[in-house]
C-alpha cells in the first residue's frame, strides 16, 4: 500500500465529512461548525481545499494527488501534511472514517 | 466598547451617514468592536450595515469579522431547522405552542432572520401541556429535564429545559415569566396569541403585539439587558409595529405587576439607543432614587459582574428593586432567601434536611 501513517490513518483510509458539521466557505477559507458540540472552526486556505477535496474525491491519497498538481510542494512532504491534518480534523470529529480502503 | 457599540447601533438602520461618521471618527479598536458585537448577540446586524456603507474596516478586524459571522448563519440555520421539527411535532400533537424570541421573532424583525443571534429555542404552551409537548418531542431526541432542578422549575420557574442530541436547547416555557415578583401566565398569553407560521412553514403562534412587546422588554429588564440584542429589538419591533396600542401595553404591564420593570426597560432604551416609547407607556416608574440606581447596574454605566454569583446577586437585587407592590417585594425577597438558606442547609446538613432543598 505504501504511504505515510499517522495516528491510524493511512492515505488508503476513506474518509468524509462529519454529517452533523456544516461548513461556509468565507474568501477561500472554510468556517466549520459542529452542530453536536455548537464548537466551531476554522481553516486556512490550505487546508480548506484539503477540507474541499475529501468531499469530492473521499481518499487521502486521492485528495494527495490532486494537491500534488495545485503545490508545488515535494510529495512526501505533501503526505504527511495531509494525515496531519486529516488526523486533526477526525480527532476533533470533523472527519469520519467510512472505510479502510484496498 | 459598549458606549461606542450602543452609539452605532442607534443609528442602525435610520441614520447611515451618522453610522458612517461614528465609524471613521468614533471607532479607534476595531477589533475589540468586532468581538464586543459578538457578545451582544448584534454582530450580523453590525456587520451588514457595514457592508452596506462600505465602511473600511482594518484587515484583521474585517477578517475576524466575516468569519464570525460565517459561523452564526450556519448556527442560526441550525436553530431555524430545530425550531420548525419541533413546531412541526408539537402542531401533529395538537398543542398551541408560541414561538417566544428565536427565528420567528427574527424573520418579522430583520432583513434577514440569520442577523439575528438565537442561542435556543424558547417556546410558550399551557401548563396543562407540558407531559404532552415532552412526548411529542420525544421522537426528535429529545428528553425532557428530570431530577431536583427540574422540580424547583416546575414549582417556580417558568420553563424547563429539553435536551436533543445535538444543540440547540429547548426552554418549555408553561409560563411567559417569572419574576419581578409576579407571574405572567401562559394561558392569558396564549389566549390572545395569533396564529403564525415560520418562513420554513411551520404553524405556531405569535403573542399579541403589546404582550410580545412587554414580554420582550420584561425578558430584557429581568436579564439586566446584559445583551444589546435585546434592546435592538424592542427598537426594531417598535418601528415595525407602528400601530401599537400604547395605552393598552400600560394597561398590561399595570395587570401584571411588571409596570417598574417596564418602566425601566424605556429609560434604558432611550439612555442606550436613543429609542422613546411614547407617552401612554410611560407606566408607574419605581422610585425616583432608586431607579437611578438600579438603571446604573444595569444600562453599561457600571461593567457587569463577568461570572459567579455576582451575576445572580445583581440580577436578585435589581428584580427586588422592581417589583411593582411591596408584597411582590416581599414575596421575591423572601422566597429567594429561603431557597439559599435551604441550599446551605442542604449542603452541610445532608443528613438532616429534605434532599429537595437542594434544588
Amino acid at each position: 500500500m505504501g504511504g505515510l501513517a499517522v495516528g491510524r490513518l493511512s492515505l488508503d483510509t476513506r474518509v468524509s465529512q462529519n454529517p452533523e458539521v456544516v461548513s461556509r466557505e468565507v474568501e477561500g477559507e472554510f468556517v466549520l461548525l459542529d452542530l453536536e458540540s455548537a464548537t466551531y472552526f476554522g481553516l486556512n486556505q490550505v487546508g480548506s481545499r484539503v477540507w474541499t477535496l475529501v468531499s469530492e474525491l473521499g481518499s487521502l491519497r486521492k485528495v494527495c494527488e490532486a494537491m500534488e498538481r495545485e503545490y508545488a510542494v515535494p510529495r512526501e512532504q505533501l503526505e504527511r501534511d495531509v494525515l496531519s491534518l486529516a488526523r486533526e480534523l477526525r480527532d476533533k470529529g470533523l472527519l469520519v472514517v467510512a472505510r479502510e480502503g484496498r | 466598547m459598549t458606549a461606542a457599540l450602543d452609539r452605532l447601533m442607534a443609528t442602525i438602520p435610520e441614520a447611515p451617514e451618522r453610522f458612517d461618521a461614528l465609524c471613521r471618527d468614533d471607532v479607534t479598536d476595531w477589533i475589540t468592536l468586532v468581538e464586543s458585537a459578538g457578545r451582544d448577540g448584534v454582530l450580523g446586524i453590525l456587520r451588514r450595515e457595514i457592508v452596506l456603507a462600505r465602511i473600511p474596516v482594518p484587515e484583521d478586524a474585517r477578517r475576524l469579522l466575516e468569519r464570525l459571522e460565517a459561523v452564526e448563519r450556519l448556527w442560526q440555520a441550525n436553530v431555524a431547522r430545530a425550531l420548525d421539527r419541533a413546531l412541526l411535532a408539537l402542531d401533529a400533537a395538537g398543542i398551541q405552542t408560541a414561538a417566544l424570541k428565536g427565528p420567528a421573532l427574527a424573520e418579522r424583525l430583520y432583513p434577514e432572520a440569520a442577523m439575528r443571534r438565537c442561542t435556543d429555542l424558547d417556546l410558550l404552551i399551557a401548563e396543562r401541556d407540558i407531559e404532552r409537548a415532552a412526548r411529542a418531542l420525544e421522537p426528535l431526541g429529545y428528553e425532557l429535564e428530570d431530577g431536583l432542578a427540574a422540580l424547583y422549575a416546575r414549582r417556580h420557574h417558568h420553563h424547563l429545559h429539553l435536551a436533543g442530541r445535538c444543540p440547540p436547547v429547548i426552554e418549555l416555557h408553561f409560563r411567559a415569566y417569572v419574576g419581578f415578583g409576579v407571574t405572567l401566565p401562559a394561558e392569558t398569553l396564549l389566549a390572545r396569541a395569533r396564529a403564525h407560521h415560520t418562513g420554513g412553514g411551520a404553524p405556531c403562534w405569535v403573542l399579541a403585539p403589546e404582550d410580545e412587546l412587554l414580554y420582550l422588554g420584561v425578558h430584557a429588564a429581568g436579564h439586566c439587558f446584559d445583551r444589546l440584542l435585546w434592546l435592538y429589538d424592542l427598537k426594531l419591533f417598535m418601528s415595525r409595529n407602528p400601530r401599537l396600542d400604547w395605552a393598552l401595553l400600560a394597561e398590561r404591564a399595570r395587570a401584571f405587576g411588571v409596570e417598574a420593570a417596564w418602566a425601566l426597560t424605556r429609560d434604558v432604551l432611550k439612555r442606550r439607543l436613543g429609542v422613546t416609547a411614547p407617552a401612554a407607556a410611560t407606566g408607574r416608574a419605581p422610585a425616583r432614587l432608586g431607579r437611578r440606581l438600579v438603571a446604573r447596574f444595569v444600562d453599561g454605566r457600571v461593567a457587569p459582574p463577568a461570572a459567579g454569583p455576582l451575576v445572580t446577586l445583581r440580577q436578585l437585587l435589581v428584580m427586588a428593586a422592581l417589583c411593582d407592590r411591596p408584597a411582590s417585594a416581599a414575596r421575591f425577597v423572601g422566597h429567594h432567601v429561603a431557597r439559599i438558606v435551604r441550599r446551605r442547609a442542604q449542603r452541610w446538613l445532608p443528613a438532616l434536611v429534605p434532599a429537595e432543598w437542594a434544588a
